[in-house]
């Protein structure tokens, strides 16, 4: 029985640390206040280089839930509007952690949101 | 069809390689209406629904032209409600440059950016609560009095006020607008055709028209989604025969008119509350003219309960019918209209509106007769991708 609450608490706990987290290129200033800023299309660049966002479609639920407090549906709705009344370009979708981290590293103004650990290369801007 | 396989060709292009990386991401509106209306006067054959019809296709792109220049192109197709004819518009091409995070300056075809519907909304169907735009404020081309639409340059930029309320504005010049089609020696409206024209293609005179919008804004708090706003333009109008666009085909005086007014927009996850005022003053440029004031306006509110959306929308046009600038409009008609609808998000991308609206007139019609009242039921699957 024991164990079988250890294994439960265990479980319980991976859930609650394996939050995602948001990465930059190298380049850029960010920080974890900005999070909400940039990714509701309020910033467009950090020490004169433009931000070039980008979507992961296996992380966007979680992210838009935790880091935006809002849902997927609404995020995709914000930026619609966005780009249709102020002529913004919604952010580069990608499929998965790899993609982001290479597009983020390649890409002087990239930011991303990943599920994993920050990898070497790119900047933590903060987890969710 | 060439015309329209064109623009599907030209569409995939876009979408497909036309940047050196992973293309331009195409978005857009498509919508799709099914009604029927009631005793809409002979002379509005626009304003009457009977079965199926197709709303507008529209593909927006924002193509990245590197450092500080911005892009956004919009193209349209369009069916005519009366002929059924599609047209393919170029809706927006603008050009612009990033001055700073907020402060861009844009030059070519814009959506004029006066109230909030005409710019939050305009051909994107599935943005707009209600299934039909207010009517006045309805595209020139479809009979609405005002110039929605604009060619020149625009200057847009929102600063920090306090806390997270923001002062966002608009500053604009375009070549303005002009009556189109009236008859030779009266300067009245001739035909459905007769009505403005923003100038497309070149202005009709010196001069032009020039605009601007302020507006105070509420990131957060109780108020969070609030804009309150005032917005104006000043501009002269000439009136044409025939689509005539040269100085010999002008018909009586130009038409100095002013635009003032202001509106509110609530658009919060508890409520969506949009209302505007238009108050238009019109002289014709000769001495001894008489001032002429007209006023449009329109409220509408949503509340919604869950995914249904409760609509309610009054609009009004208080027109003064002997100035020259809607004497040569044949859709500029005194009306107020309430409407009574409802919206269902299917998903986030797909929408269904049902919505009934009754119309009042007192304005003659050719034979002497007050129009009087039509209703229109009407009903709407709007997409967004």
């Amino acid at each position: 029985m024991l164990k079988l609450i250890l294994m439960a608490a265990a479980v319980f706990v991976t859930q609650q640390v394996s939050a995602g987290v948001v990465i930059c290129n190298p380049k850029l200033g960010l920080t974890k206040a900005d999070i909400v800023t940039v990714y509701t299309g309020g910033m467009k660049s950090s020490g004169g280089v433009d931000l070039a966002l980008t979507d992961n479609k296996s992380a966007m639920d979680d992210f838009t839930n935790k880091a935006l407090s809002m849902p997927s549906g609404k995020y995709t709705s914000l930026w619609a509007k966005k780009s249709f009344q102020e002529g913004l370009a919604t952010p580069k979708v990608k499929d998965s952690d790899n993609e982001v981290i290479e597009y983020v590293k390649s890409t002087p103004g990239g930011v991303g949101y990943i599920s994993g650990a920050t990898p070497a290369g790119v900047k933590e801007v903060g987890s969710y | 069809m060439l015309k329209l396989c064109s623009f599907l060709a030209l569409a995939l292009l876009m979408g497909k390689g036309a940047s050196a990386d992973e293309g331009v991401p195409v978005h857009g509106f498509a919508d799709i209406q099914l009604g029927s209306s009631n005793n809409v006067p002979a002379d509005y054959e626009t304003q009457r629904v009977n079965g199926f019809s197709l709303g507008n296709v529209d593909l927006f792109l924002t193509p990245s032209l590197g450092g500080k220049f911005r892009s956004l192109l919009e193209l349209v197709m369009e069916s005519d409600k009366v002929s059924g004819a599609i047209g393919i518009d170029t809706e927006r091409v603008q050009i612009g440059y990033a001055l700073t995070d907020e402060a861009t300056i844009w030059v070519g075809r814009y959506h004029t950016p006066f109230g909030a519907w005409n710019t939050a909304y305009h051909h994107g169907g599935q943005l707009q609560t209600t299934v039909l735009r207010p009517r006045f404020l309805d595209f020139e081309d479809s009979g609405g009095v005002l110039p929605t639409h604009g060619v020149g340059m625009l200057f847009h930029n929102s600063t920090n006020l306090f806390g997270t309320a923001k002062l966002s504005y608009d500053v604009y010049a375009a070549n303005g607008s002009r009556l189109a089609n009236v008859d030779a020696t009266t300067g009245k409206a001739v035909d459905a055709g007769s009505g403005l024209d923003f100038n497309y293609g070149k202005a009709d005179r010196a001069g032009g028209m020039v605009g601007g919008n302020f507006a105070v804004g509420v990131g957060s708090g109780m108020f969070e989604g609030l804009k309150v706003g005032v917005h104006g333009y000043s501009t002269i109008v000439n009136a044409y025969k025939n689509e005539g666009t040269a100085a010999i085909d002008k018909i009586g005086n130009s038409i100095n008119q002013t635009m003032v007014g202001g509106y509110v927009h609530l658009d919060s996850d508890n409520a969506e509350v949009i209302s505007e005022y238009y108050h238009i003053t019109d002289k014709e440029d000769v001495s001894g003219a008489v001032e002429r004031t007209s006023e449009l306006y329109f409220a509408e509110v949503m509340v919604p309960v869950g995914s249904w959306k409760p609509y309610l929308m009054y609009e009004r046009a208080n027109l003064d019918k002997n100035d020259s600038y809607f004497y040569g409009q044949f859709n500029a008609m005194n009306y107020d209209r309430s409407t009574v609808g409802l919206r269902y998000e299917l998903s986030p991308t797909t929408t269904a509106k049902l919505q009934w609206s009754a119309t009042h007139s007192n304005d003659l019609d050719s034979s002497g007769v007050a129009y009087g009242d039509y209703s229109t039921v009407l009903s709407q699957i709007a997409v967004r991708f």
